[in-house]
C-alpha cells in the first residue's frame, strides 16, 4: 500500500505556484523570513577594538565573515571539575587572555561543549567552548567562544558568524571605526 | 497513484533543499534573540559611515571567472588578504620564456574543468611536515555583482573547505560591505567591456 502526501483535496497545480514562489525567494536571498532588512543595521570595521567584560578588558579582534564563531587566544588554560549538589559533574576552565597593552586577566568559564576547529592543513582540533560577553561599539552580545592559541596572531580575538550575523555589517576597508561601550542598565 | 507519491517525495525534497538553505538566516534570527540588548545609541561610540556607493553583498557570493564564464561560489573574508582558488592537479610548463600552470577546478555539477593561466608569482614554503612546496600565483578576471576585477589569485591544493573561492580585502575594499548573515544576494552582471585594472597594491588601515 501506497500513502499519499495529499488528501487529493488541495489541488497540486496551486501546491506548485506556492512552492515555486517559495523557491525563487528562498533563491533570491530575499529576506522575507528573516527579520534583518534594517536600515539601522551597525556598519563596523574588518578589525575593531572589544570589550570583554566580565572581567573587563579590552581586546584587539579581527571580524572575520569567514569564520562560523568566535575564537579566544587563551593562555594558561586549566579545567577543572565540579560537582553539583544535585549530583551532576560541570566543568570549568580558568584561562588569562591578555591585551595590546599587557594587561592580563584571568577568568573562569563552564565549558559549554568540546568544538572541533579546522586546522589550516586540513586536520582537527578540539578545544573548549566557553560564553563570554563581548561588547563591540554599542552593540553588546553574550556568545559563545572556542579558546584556541591564537599567539601567532596579530589579533588575539576572532568574530565570527555566530555573533556578526544578522547584527553588524563589516566593512571590508575601514578598520576601528567604533570604540566599545555598551550600557549594561540591567 | 504511484505518480501521486513520485510527486509527494519530490516535494519532500524541494521543501528540504530550501529548508538546508534557509538556516543561514534562520541562525541571524536565533542569535539575535539569544540574550542580546540593543542598547540605546551614543552618538560618541560609533560612527556611521554613509557607504551609499558601496554594495552590501553577502559573506558568500556568486562568481563568474572570465573568459571560461565558470560559476562558483565565493567565500567573502575580509579578515585575508587575498584571493585563493582552490585548484587540483597543478602542474605548471613553460611557454618559451614564460612559466604557465594547468589545473583543474569542477564546476557547479561537479565536471572537472582544466584552466591555464601564466604564473604571476611563486611562494615557496615548507609544510608542518617540512616538505618544500610551491604555491602559485595567476591573474584572473572575474566577476562579483556587478564589480569587474583584474586580481591575483594564489592556487591552493584541493582541500576539505567548502567554497572553492575565497575572496580577500584587495578586492572587497571600496567596493562591499559584507553582510555575515546574508548569502547569495547576487548575480554576477558585469558588462564584458568594463575591465578595470585595479591596483592591487594599495592597502588601507
Amino acid at each position: 500500500m501506497h500513502h499519499c502526501f495529499f488528501s487529493g483535496r488541495i489541488p497540486l497545480s496551486g501546491l506548485k505556484k506556492l512552492l515555486l514562489v517559495v523557491f525563487l525567494l528562498d533563491f533570491c536571498g530575499c529576506s522575507v523570513l528573516s527579520a534583518d532588512n534594517s536600515p539601522e543595521i551597525l556598519t563596523v570595521g574588518w578589525l575593531e577594538q572589544i570589550m570583554v567584560s566580565p572581567p573587563g578588558i579590552i581586546l584587539h579582534a579581527k571580524l572575520d565573515t569567514g569564520a562560523d564563531n568566535c575564537s579566544v587566544h587563551a593562555d594558561n588554560i586549566t579545567s577543572f571539575t565540579e560537582e553539583a549538589p544535585d549530583g551532576r559533574t560541570r566543568k570549568f576552565v580558568t584561562f588569562t587572555v591578555e591585551n595590546r597593552y599587557g594587561e592580563r586577566k584571568a577568568l573562569t568559564r563552564e565549558i559549554l561543549r568540546t568544538a572541533k576547529i579546522k586546522t589550516k592543513d586540513g586536520g582537527f582540533q578540539r578545544r573548549p567552548v566557553v560564553r563570554l560577553d563581548i561588547c563591540i561599539a554599542n552593540y553588546f552580545q553574550s556568545t559563545e567562544c572556542n579558546l584556541v592559541d591564537r599567539s601567532h596572531f596579530a589579533y588575539p580575538v576572532l568574530i565570527g558568524r555566530n555573533y556578526l550575523a544578522g547584527n553588524l555589517l563589516v566593512h571590508s576597508a575601514d578598520t576601528y571605526m567604533t570604540r566599545p561601550g555598551c550600557n549594561l542598565g540591567e | 497513484m504511484r505518480k501521486n507519491l513520485f510527486r509527494g517525495v519530490l516535494l519532500g525534497l524541494g521543501v528540504a533543499s530550501m529548508l538546508a538553505t534557509f538556516p543561514h538566516t534562520a541562525a541571524a534570527d536565533a542569535n539575535s534573540e539569544e540574550m542580546t540588548s540593543q542598547v540605546k545609541e551614543s552618538e560618541q561610540h560609533t560612527r556611521r559611515v554613509s557607504d551609499t556607493e558601496k554594495v552590501e553583498v553577502g559573506w558568500v557570493e556568486r562568481i563568474d571567472i572570465y573568459p571560461e564564464k565558470l560559476r562558483f561560489d565565493a567565500k567573502l573574508t575580509p579578515g585575508s588578504e587575498g584571493n585563493v582558488l582552490h585548484a587540483k592537479n597543478i602542474k605548471k610548463f613553460k611557454k618559451g620564456k614564460k612559466t604557465f600552470v594547468r589545473f583543474k577546478v569542477d564546476d557547479k555539477k561537479g565536471k572537472s574543468i582544466q584552466l591555464e593561466r601564466e604564473v604571476v608569482d611563486t611562494t615557496r614554503f615548507r609544510t608542518t611536515s617540512g616538505k618544500l612546496e610551491e604555491r602559485y600565483q595567476v591573474m584572473l578576471d572575474f566577476c562579483i555583482a556587478s564589480k569587474f576585477f583584474h586580481l591575483e589569485f594564489s592556487l591552493a591544493d584541493r582541500s576539505n573547505f567548502e567554497h572553492e573561492v575565497r575572496i580577500g580585502r584587495d578586492a572587497l575594499a571600496g567596493h562591499f560591505l559584507i553582510n555575515p548573515g546574508r548569502i547569495r544576494t547576487t548575480r554576477p552582471q558585469c558588462k564584458r567591456a568594463k575591465v578595470k585594472k585595479k591596483d592591487s597594491v594599495s592597502e588601507e588601515s
